[in-house]
């Protein structure tokens, strides 16, 4: 897809980063190795639930390790997660606990020379654990009389005590529900679970701290926000920012799972703070699978509907199991509720919330943060209501959906704005007629083992979490961006790439600002010394808010360039374009029309030098001031054996409307990797519990958490991907974000092909061939006595 | 402690004798000793194959490897796959070229699995690609890209 | 909880190039011994800390357990790898069941790494090649300082990690008789995910005559203690015309027959659902395969 409005946006380039991926030679922060180094290991707890009585750690100092007890480790109570803003954040955590909340968490960190030396010395660590009873039901855990994991938490400076466990609550309503359900004439109503599904980023947690001579630290992470790393660093360990350097390294994926600082990393800087040596820390994949998972879900959903398919009426009320700590369930109830009254216009709604505690590792952003969930429950039930209507499924959508003009607020009650762009028609339309929809036959009319079913699904994620009023979530970017003085370009930022391209796409808008070739266009290094604030790559705003930032720093440096350039060629500087010239490798300054008045960039930025005009430089700290929904559209065929409930994705049709599409190829990449998990979370993915141990079913293995491979996957043929056509007016050359949307409508498109293959609604998700068979029987069953 | 022995190896095309103790993983010292860290630790139990190595020309798993059992061996790491003047391999140009790539973790395993098949089989068709793979995980692509580029190394 | 990226148990490592050298040293280390092979049973087992052995004993170095000979019986050394089986069950369909197994092993990877004998010396209910091996009706052959013997597979697996080695015991080769005329067979497994180890698995091997059923051997994976074999339903099978009202009479057998338990792959009515479709599949197929 070539646009002709641009030199760079929307052609398929190489990834900068590339060359040193496909070598070997990217190195990741559990690549890292410096002079001297200790490596650490951390002694993890056995029991879901227990006070730590003693700790006798004379033995593995004795074999030369430093060791770390709760003793050792500021006692602030903090949140790993600083995106909220100080008032909203939940505090619960400290760097070592003197209880522990779920089986795995670390309890007494130890460094030695080496890893088997470090693992020796964890053996020879004595401690006594004091065994709590341990809850690990969301619903028991709210009854009185239930194990009680936290007394207190901080809000803010604020003391909150906790009750029955619930970490916190959030309720929304507009209208009157009851008034809403009434006005209806028929009246839909389910319960939907998703899983505890485990990121399975392929890298595992690392962190790499070297103390400085100053009594400062540098720290390499696997990190989505250097800065706020740092600045927790900072608070725990009271040391000047000033004196702490994050580096951004590249993260081996993340899928939100170190959007906060990862618990690690506080303790790797203890460490290397007391043994005065660097310190690394990487987790092991058992360790990792006890740090996080996604956020599962139990929804109960209800609709009110007119015989036309208008809705009148909404009411989801959820039950999130968040585990040990509360990392972010604040906001993810805000979104959970934006996502559900954003999908679909509701004059009558109401949601409720509630986030409670449970012996299990704490959940945290999965891509989509509350939102594949939610969607899972809402598209299943369009569906339902379609079917009971017998109206097309595709036309409820079109009936209720929030689109153009409208306003939304996918980020939650305090982030409102107005849809200014909207493609959900176009790619509905169009998905339709490419997976052939009009021939999908009802599942009445379907037989034999082998059935295939095709459902739609439809969702949306919003561009980051700006808005025009600050709320309870912190939004910007910083940028600089410098032009050298042969032309080439520098460009800075904190911002992160897990993988998707974000920098490459904050290049290729700073390339066309100014007119210069991309292979001149550079993203170079950054750490937290040398970069302004930002906020973290979350939310899908890499493209939409960070690149935003590089391009307003961008059209800062051309103001400049066009200054200096007027003084050398004489010509008035709004008047002035720039345009790459690929053969000369630069980009060139020009007045249209006037041959004679032409001087490349290098020439300007060279000439600035030599006469002492300065450096053509600009940063620029940037909010927006929207956080438009990107849509997406996915239609799923699967076939179901009906003799052994294995469900197999056969086709898919993949759509997002992300307005101008800066990378196609890596966007398209996105599509393909969110719907591959979004299948996964559909059909396969969950950490279960040993009710008797509290210890993960698959003991942290991947040998039993299982992911889809390349062989459980639709052929290269059966798998599309198209972009809507659509500009983003707020967004940055017309941009939105891709990121998170991608695997936000593809459970539900799941759940409504099985339906249309078996006529049997799934409603927890995953829909394992376990569960497929025991549907399929207990319906066989009810058929036979007559339902 | 256990003896070190000193082995034997000939790792992209270099030779080497690192000294190691019988329970160092070939994984490990690939990555500490040889400081070759393209080879990548990802579950440790065989599952993912972000590990694998081509020896004497086949692909195994490292984390799963003693060094000491691979004495005398002929090693290729993700390193050595490029020319030694700098010049990629055709399949790690397809990668670039199909934006195969997105963080990266899995793409040296995928491209030592996809040497081998080609190999073998040099016009491989799509299912053989995709069973040859299955052994590798990658979280962030859907494979989709990554089939399609190896797919486009076929004669 | 253990550590994945390290081995910390600390062992001594030998790799003898001779039986009798072999022998010795299992002689000499007694149970502080542990065999290794591939390693991807046993290097997974040391990071769970299943085991603890002192010394790792490598059998691949041995000549003469990694060579495949034939003399009517097929003698497939303990130590030959998964993927040498499987690319000479490519050439010589008469094992299509074990070609079938090898081909459902995981990853390109483990079949390169693994053996043949580690497969079966692992003793997991859910081993395929073994599986496959139980209806081809294999032996083994066991030497030990004290002499050597032949088992017959069935009579080899004692219960999960269970065999009937005796200590100071390795397992030299495996024998595969030769197939009888006019027999099929085949193999077909369930997993989670491509190239998953089973949640349920069947292997059959069937002589006909074109409508009736001589003879036959059938054996599931992962449904109890060890591969087991179903004597009940080849008793039933035995000497009948197979038609749909048979087939339905055997694997009502078979869900009968074999004691599933509900673990972290899959659960017990799963599995006891799903055994008379998998048979019948695997049975359909091998049947198929006769050839006339
Ligand atoms: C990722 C992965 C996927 C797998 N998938 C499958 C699968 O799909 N199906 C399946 O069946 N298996 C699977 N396995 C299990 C394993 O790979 C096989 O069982 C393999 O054949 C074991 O062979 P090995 O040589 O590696 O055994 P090793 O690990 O070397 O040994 C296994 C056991 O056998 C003993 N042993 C080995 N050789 C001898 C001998 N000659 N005499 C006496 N004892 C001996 C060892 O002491 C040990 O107890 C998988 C393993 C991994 C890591
Ligand atoms: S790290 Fe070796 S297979 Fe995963
Ligand atoms: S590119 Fe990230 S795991 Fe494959």
């Amino acid at each position: 897809m070539n646009d002709d409005r641009f030199d760079v946006i929307g052609r398929v380039t190489r990834r900068q980063d590339g060359h040193a991926m496909v070598t070997g030679r990217q190195l990741y922060s559990s690549d890292i190795s410096l002079p001297n180094m200790l490596q650490a290991r951390v002694l993890r707890s056995p029991y879901p639930h227990a006070r730590i009585a003693a700790i006798d750690t004379s033995e593995a100092e004795r074999l030369g390790a430093v060791c770390i007890t709760p003793e050792d480790v500021p006692r602030v109570k903090y949140n790993e997660r600083q995106v909220s803003v100080p008032a909203k954040t939940y505090r619960d955590r400290t760097v070592l606990p003197d209880k522990v909340r779920h089986v795995g968490q670390g309890v007494v960190a130890v460094a030695a020379r080496t890893e088997a030396l470090a693992d020796r010395a964890l053996d020879a660590l004595d401690v006594e654990f004091e065994s709590l009873p341990a809850v690990f039901d969301p619903h028991e855990a709210m009854r009185d009389g239930a194990p009680q994991l936290h007394d207190a938490v901080l809000l803010g400076e604020t003391v909150l005590p906790i009750e029955r466990n619930i970490a916190c609550y959030r309720e929304a309503v507009e209208g009157d529900v009851a008034r809403g359900l009434e006005e209806a004439d028929l009246v839909v109503e389910n319960e939907f679970t998703t899983g505890r599904a485990y990121h399975g980023q392929l890298e595992s947690k690392a962190v790499v701290c070297r103390p400085e001579a100053d009594g400062g630290i540098t720290v390499w992470a696997t990190a989505q926000s250097i800065h706020n790393t740092r600045q927790l660093l900072g608070s725990l360990f009271d040391i000047p920012l000033s004196k702490i350097n994050v580096q951004r390294v590249p993260i081996g994926g993340s899928f939100g799972s170190s959007i906060q600082m990862n618990s690690s990393v506080a303790v790797c800087v203890a460490l290397a703070l007391k043994a005065q040596k660097s310190v690394k820390l990487v987790l092991t994949r058992e360790e990792d699978m006890y740090d996080h998972c996604k956020y599962p879900s139990n929804i109960h959903l209800t609709y009110g509907v007119k015989r036309d398919g208008t809705l009148t009426a909404g009411y989801l009320k959820t039950v999130v199991d968040i585990g040990g700590h509360n990392i972010q369930a604040y906001p993810l109830l805000g979104c959970m509720a934006g996502w559900f009254v954003s999908l679909y216009r509701l004059p009558h709604l109401k949601f409720e919330g509630t986030a409670v505690y449970t012996n299990k590792a704490p959940a945290c952003a999965m891509q989509g943060y509350g939102n594949p969930q939610v969607t899972f429950a809402v598209e299943s039930m369009m569906d339902t209501i379609a079917e009971e209507l017998d109206i097309d499924p595709i036309d409820v959508r079109l009936k209720n959906y929030v689109g153009l003009g409208e306003t939304f607020w996918g980020q939650g009650p305090t982030v409102r704005s107005v849809i200014r762009s909207c493609g959900v028609e176009e790619m509905l339309l169009k998905g339709k007629a490419m997976v052939g929809w009009e021939g999908r036959g009802s599942s009445t009319s379907k037989t034999g083992r082998f059935r295939r079913g095709i459902g739609v699904g439809r969702g949306f994620h919003t561009s980051g979490t700006g808005a025009p009023t600050p709320g309870e979530v912190i939004d910007y970017s910083t940028a600089m961006v410098k032009i050298n003085e042969d032309g080439s370009v520098d460009c800075l930022t904190a911002l992160m790439c897990h993988g998707g391209g974000t920098l490459d796409a904050g290049a290729k808008m700073v390339a066309e600002e100014l007119g210069v070739p991309l292979d001149r266009v550079g993203i170079s290094p950054s750490n937290t010394r040398s970069t302004g604030y930002d906020v973290c790559t979350h939310a899908t705003r890499g493209v939409y808010c960070g690149g935003a930032s590089l391009l307003r720093a961008a059209q800062d440096v051309k103001k400049i360039l066009f200054d200096f350039a007027s003084r050398i060629i004489d010509v008035n500087p709004d008047a002035l374009k720039v345009r790459p010239d690929t053969s000369r490798g630069q980009g060139v300054v020009c007045l249209p029309g006037a041959p004679a008045k032409r001087i490349t960039v290098a020439e300007v930025a060279k000439t600035a030098q030599i006469k002492g005009w300065g450096s053509i430089i600009a940063v620029v700290s940037h909010r927006q001031v929207n956080c438009p929904p990107c849509f997406v559209v996915n239609f799923v065929e699967v076939e179901v054996d009906t003799a052994t409930g294995q469900i197999r994705p056969m086709r898919a049709v993949a759509a997002v409307d992300a307005g101008t599409v800066i990378n196609p190829d890596l966007a398209a990449g996105q599509l393909e990797g969110g719907l591959c998990r979004g299948i996964g979370l559909a059909l396969l993915e969950d950490t279960t519990y040993k009710p008797d141990t509290g210890e993960l079913t698959c003991g942290g293995y991947l040998t039993d958490y299982k992911v889809y491979t390349a062989q459980d996957m639709p052929s290269l043929e059966d798998l599309s991907t198209f972009f809507a056509d659509t500009y983003e007016p707020s967004g940055p050359f017309g941009a939105k974000g891709v990121g998170e949307a991608a695997n936000n409508a593809t459970a539900g498109a799941v759940a409504n092909a099985i339906y249309n293959a078996v006529g049997i609604r799934l409603t927890e998700a995953p829909i394992t061939p376990e569960r497929v068979l025991s549907a399929l029987t207990r319906d066989a069953e009810q058929l036979q006595q007559g339902r | 402690m256990m003896t070190k022995r000193r082995v034997t190896l000939t790792v992209n095309g270099e030779h080497v004798e690192p000294l190691v103790e019988a329970n160092a993983l070939l994984v490990n010292v690939l990555r500490e000793e040889l400081q070759l860290t393209g080879t990548k630790y990802c579950c440790g139990t065989g599952q993912c194959g972000g590990c694998t190595v081509l020896v004497n020309g086949e692909p195994i798993l490292s984390c799963l490897t003693l060094a000491v059992a691979v004495d005398g061996a002929d090693i290729l790491t993700i390193e050595g796959v490029a020319k030694p003047d700098g010049s990629l391999d055709p399949i790690q140009e397809a990668f670039l070229d199909h934006g195969a790539v997105q963080c990266g973790f899995c793409t040296p395993g995928m491209i030592l699995m996809a040497k081998d098949l080609l190999a073998h089989d040099p016009s491989p068709s799509e299912e053989r690609i995709r069973e040859h793979l299955r052994g590798n995980l990658c979280r962030c692509t859907g494979y989709h890209r990554i089939v399609k580029a190896i797919g486009s190394c076929g004669q | 909880m253990g550590n994945t990226r390290i081995l910390t148990r600390e062992f001594e490592y030998v790799a003898p190039e001779t039986m009798p050298e072999l022998l010795a040293l299992l002689d000499r280390y007694g149970p502080a011994a542990t065999i290794i092979a591939g390693g991807t049973d046993v290097v997974p087992q040391l990071k769970y800390e299943k085991i603890s052995p002192d010394y790792l004993i490598d059998v691949t170095k041995i000549a003469e357990l990694r060579t495949v000979r034939r003399d009517g019986a097929l003698h497939i050394g303990a130590a030959v790898r998964l993927r040498d089986v499987k690319a000479y069950c490519r050439d010589n369909e008469t094992y299509a069941c074990l070609g079938d197994a090898l081909g459902s092993i995981g990853q390109a990877q483990v079949v390169n790494m693994g053996t043949l004998g580690g497969n079966i010396c692992t003793a997991s209910p859910a081993a395929d090649s073994a599986l496959a091996l139980l209806v081809l009706e294999a032996r083994v052959r066991l030497i030990g300082s004290g002499g050597e013997r032949v088992v017959p597979l069935d009579a080899f697996f004692r219960g999960p990690k269970m065999t009937g080695m005796e200590p100071g015991e390795v397992m030299a080769e495996i024998q595969v008789p030769a197939v009888v005329d006019h027999t099929g067979s085949a193999f077909r497994k369930i997993g989670r995910v491509a190239g998953d180890i089973s949640k349920i698995s069947c292997a059959v091997a069937v002589q006909s005559d074109g409508e009736r059923c001589l003879s036959c051997r059938i054996g599931m994976g992962a449904v109890g203690p060890t591969p087991m074999r179903m004597p009940g339903v080849e008793q039933l099978l035995s000497g009948r015309a197979i038609d749909a009202g048979v087939m339905d009479e055997a694997a009502d057998r078979i869900a009968a027959d074999i004691s599933p338990l509900t673990d972290v792959r899959s659960t017990e009515f799963y599995r006891r659902r799903v055994s008379r479709v998998l048979f019948k599949d695997t049975f359909d197929q091998a049947w198929k395969r006769v050839q006339r």
